[in-house]
């Protein structure tokens, strides 16, 4: 598509506004200087003849002069008689004088010698004067004589003082020259007079001049020579004086100046005009490039639909009111492997199966998703939008159809992988949380609810998640996540968490794998992970804990025993080997006697040691001896009774605060050991100098009963002592009938029921032996 | 002569005495009845004694405490015998660690051994 471009010439004007606006501002501007120039020529014009009136008037005005001058020579020059005498000198000139207001004074000069003067006071001073020979005169003098006319001299300076002009009429008698009749017009009255000094007033730029005869220079009589161009001066030549009057017109500055206005007024009306010429030849232009931007546009986006239309990789298809296909793009027919001829004889509707609806129907929506039947067979999901064109007042539709086979497979199988996680998930029993850093917001899976035994309308937060961190663990789990939150990496620990089920509180042993995620600033923004209950495992690794450390024990306590049972059962071999040794070469019968007081002794002890050794056999034996829950109180009092007789003998005060109702689990046999051996031993230690006092109180701790068996007796140096306190024969004082085998044994029954016992002494104060039952 | 003995069993003490003394009887015996009895006397008087059996297990101080205290007091006895029933041999590695043991002897301990061992000296 193209816009023809008619009107070439009005396109130029268009297209080149700024040119065509400079050439109307020259026009006009042209037209006004013209005018200007015209204005200014006539103004001059005028002046000129206004210079020219005026010197008119000043050359008739000096003619006047010269001639009233001329006349009055001529009448004093009658005066002379012809004997060269004059007559009525004084009178004549006195009447001339007074009838010519500009003559100022009067002279006859015969032969050159200025004889008669009138006024004569004023001009006394010239009398005697021969003006043919001063120097200052004598020419013009006798121009005069030669012209045989009056000829005005100066002005000059006069002999008698002043500057006047002298006109000399030379006085031929009978054609001989007998002098001169002169008239003295001073300098000033005749400027006044010849209305030179009348053109200064006026403001007139003029200069009175003459070519001074003697040196044949210019002079000047009025003004200086200064800048005055004479050249362009109006001049008028007087020449009978030989004056030059020049006027000069200083007007051209003045026209200008009148003419001025206009021109300014032009200049503007130009620039206004060449404005206006610009602003209208700009405007269409603009609209041009606007359609013809519009046109590109488009012709652009015809371009660009029938590229999406070919190209796109969406099919298209437009079909009629009957379902025929009207046109249908490239990739359709590629999607559907028909060709257009095949496809305008089909039905829209056998191309596409749709569920549920019927093809009509499902025209009405504006998107659906459908199976396109292909011609080889093989169906494609496909996704369709659909638009409704009237035309003709037809219902017609163009479909765009999106082949999302691809999509849908991908889509099926993520749900496939999904549903396959999500099982792994619930088999393998993970909880998965999310933490969002900045709100604090924190979503959990349901198995997570299940675990934490919360409703799902519980508020969390991570708060909240701390104060279900057991207690003990609570450190360690601040440290795990500040750890995270610093390095900005994962980690897996292990924490225990309390839980309310079935109102008691549960304790449970989770692993916790924890991830993080930054944002695109790598600011860390979200913590998740997973969470699963280990309690089981945890308990049952604990128990096998437990099981092994016991074993240990075991073993080392086997080892102590064949160790002890090897050293005492030797120690006593031995000494009756040496005996024997001994008897070999006896030579008295005391000595005999002392061998076998000896012999007797060592056999005691042997018989002693392996009772011994037969109980601390039958503990490891009888570990798993009948367990009852036994009452502590009754089998204190039990003691009590057996011990009665020490108890008063040695005056013990014992005082016994245990609750009647507590109860623990341990073997009958056993607890009767424990409570003989402790409770004789704070008998058989006890202190001779006090008043000795044995109390037993019972607490109960977490895991044990607690029985706390006190007394003030001698005390046991347990920085000695300590680490083979409960080891086998171990005595600790000197009495005679300790044997170390009793705590050693109360330890071992104490271990063998899962309790324990620890002890708290100090010399000469006392000592507490604390029993822990297990509960 | 001195032989010292530290033993806390008493039949073993009066029959070490006669058999030393059978064999020579100016050999003066010193008797304790453990190790903290002996080291209180030697760290007392800083006696040499000529030669010591020494028995492991005992109450209070047993060989080896006695053989901690002697080398923290820096108090040297340099014949030192282990006279022990004990036949354990971590025992008898333990007693190669002191430097001042000169033997292990396990009981019953014979005329013979005090004989070799009392001529070395």
């Amino acid at each position: 598509m193209k816009i023809r471009d008619n009107q070439k010439f009005n396109n130029w004007f268009y297209n080149h506004p700024k040119f065509v606006a400079t050439l109307a501002f020259s026009v006009v501007f042209f037209l006004c200087l013209l005018i200007f120039i015209k204005d200014y020529t006539i103004y001059n014009e005028k002046e000129a003849q206004l210079r020219e009136d005026i010197l008119d008037k000043v050359e008739s005005d000096i003619d006047q002069i010269l001639k009233s001058s001329y006349v009055t020579t001529l009448s004093l020059a009658l005066t002379v008689n012809n004997n060269g005498e004059p007559e009525n000198f004084e009178e004549v000139a006195k009447m001339l004088l007074k009838s010519n207001s500009y003559i100022d004074g009067v002279e006859l000069v015969p032969d050159g010698i200025v004889k008669y003067v009138y006024p004569y006071e004023e001009n006394k001073a010239a009398l005697g004067l021969n003006i043919l020979q001063y120097e200052y005169s004598k020419r013009e003098a006798y121009k005069a004589i030669e012209k045989r006319k009056m000829h005005f001299a100066g002005p000059l300076n006069l002999k008698q003082g002043g500057t006047a002009v002298v006109g000399r009429l030379p006085v031929f008698i009978d054609n001989e020259f007998w002098g001169f009749s002169v008239v003295l017009i001073k300098l000033d009255t005749f400027l006044e007079y010849s209305g030179i000094k009348e053109l200064a007033e006026s403001g007139l730029n003029y200069r009175f001049t003459k070519l001074n005869p003697n040196t044949g220079e210019r002079e000047f009589f009025t003004g200086d020579k200064g800048d005055f161009n004479i050249e362009k001066a109006t001049k008028i030549y007087i020449e009978d004086a030989e004056w030059e009057i020049y006027l000069l017109m200083d007007t051209h500055y003045e026209a200008y100046l009148a003419a001025l206005p206009f021109l300014i007024f032009g200049l503007v009306l130009s620039v206004l005009f060449a404005l206006l010429v610009f602003l209208l030849l700009k405007k269409p232009a603009q609209l041009k490039r606007h359609i013809k931007l519009q046109a590109r546009k488009l012709l652009h986006s015809e371009v660009k639909y029938k590229a999406i239309f070919k190209e796109a990789g969406l099919g298209i298809v437009h079909i009629d009111e009957n379902e025929k296909v009207v046109e249908v793009n490239p990739r359709f027919l590629e999607m559907t492997g028909y060709t257009f001829c095949e496809i305008s004889k089909m039905k829209f509707s056998n191309l596409i199966s749709v569920k549920g609806d019927s093809f009509q129907k499902i025209l009405n929506h504006e998107k659906f998703e459908a199976k396109l039947n292909t011609k080889n067979g093989a169906k494609k999901y496909i996704r369709t939008t659909n638009s409704t064109l009237h035309l003709k007042l037809k219902k017609t539709h163009i479909l765009l159809i999106e082949d999302v086979t691809k999509r849908k497979r991908a889509e099926n199988k993520l749900k496939d992988l999904q549903s396959r996680m999500q099982m792994a998930i619930r088999v393998s029993k993970l909880g998965y949380w999310e933490w969002e850093l900045e709100t604090d917001k924190i979503s959990w899976s349901d198995r997570m609810y299940e675990i934490f035994n919360f409703k799902k309308e519980d508020e969390l937060n991570s708060n909240v998640i701390i104060h279900k961190v057991h207690p003990e663990d609570a450190k360690l789990y601040k440290r795990q996540i500040k750890k995270i939150l610093d390095t900005k990496k994962g980690s897996t620990f292990e924490t225990r968490i309390k839980r309310n089920k079935g109102g008691q509180e549960e304790i449970l042993h989770i692993l916790a794998r924890v991830e993080c995620e930054e944002d695109e600033n790598g600011k860390l923004h979200k913590i998740k992970g997973t969470l699963v209950d280990i309690t089981e495992k945890k308990e049952a690794l604990i128990n096998l804990q437990h099981s092994y450390q016991m074993v240990v024990e075991q073993n080392d306590r086997l080892l102590n025993f064949s160790y002890i049972v090897s050293h005492n059962l030797r120690s006593h071999s031995s000494n009756i080997q040496g005996i024997v040794e001994h008897l070999k070469d006896i030579d008295s019968i005391e000595d005999m006697r002392d061998m076998l007081s000896l012999m007797e002794e060592v056999t005691n002890s042997l018989n002693e040691t392996l009772v011994d050794l037969n109980e601390v056999v039958h503990i490891h034996k009888n570990t798993k001896g009948i367990v009852n829950n036994l009452d502590l109180y009754h089998f204190i009092n039990k003691i009590r009774s057996i011990l009665k007789r020490e108890i008063k003998i040695n005056h013990i005060n014992l005082e016994v605060n245990v609750p009647k109702d507590v109860q623990v689990w341990f073997n009958s046999a056993y607890l009767e050991s424990v409570l003989l051996n402790i409770i004789s031993n704070a008998i058989k230690y006890r202190d001779p100098h006090k008043n000795s006092e044995i109390k037993i109180n019972y607490k109960e701790g977490k895991r044990y009963k607690i029985l706390e068996i006190s007394d003030n007796g001698i005390g046991i140096d347990l920085e000695l002592n300590g680490g083979n306190l409960f080891g086998m024969y171990k005595t600790f004082t000197d009495f005679k009938n300790s044997r170390g085998i009793g705590l050693f044994v109360t330890n071992n029954q104490m271990q063998a029921m899962g309790g324990k016992i620890e002890v708290e002494s100090k010399i000469n104060v006392g000592s507490t032996f604390k029993l822990y039952f297990k509960k | 002569m001195e032989i010292c003995i530290i033993d806390d069993d008493r039949v073993y003490q009066l029959l070490m005495e006669k058999m030393i003394h059978k064999i020579d009887s100016t050999i003066s015996i010193k008797a304790f009845y453990n190790g903290d009895e002996a080291f209180q006397y030697y760290k007392r008087t800083r006696c040499e004694c000529h030669l010591l059996l020494l028995d492991i297990n005992m109450p209070h101080m047993d060989g080896w405490e006695f053989l901690n205290h002697l080398a923290e007091e820096e108090i040297e006895i340099s014949q030192i015998y282990l006279a022990t029933s004990s036949i354990a041999y971590s025992d008898i590695e333990k007693a190669k660690e002191f430097k001042n043991v000169k033997g292990y002897l396990t009981k019953p301990i014979t005329k013979e051994k005090i004989i070799e061992i009392t001529k070395q000296n």
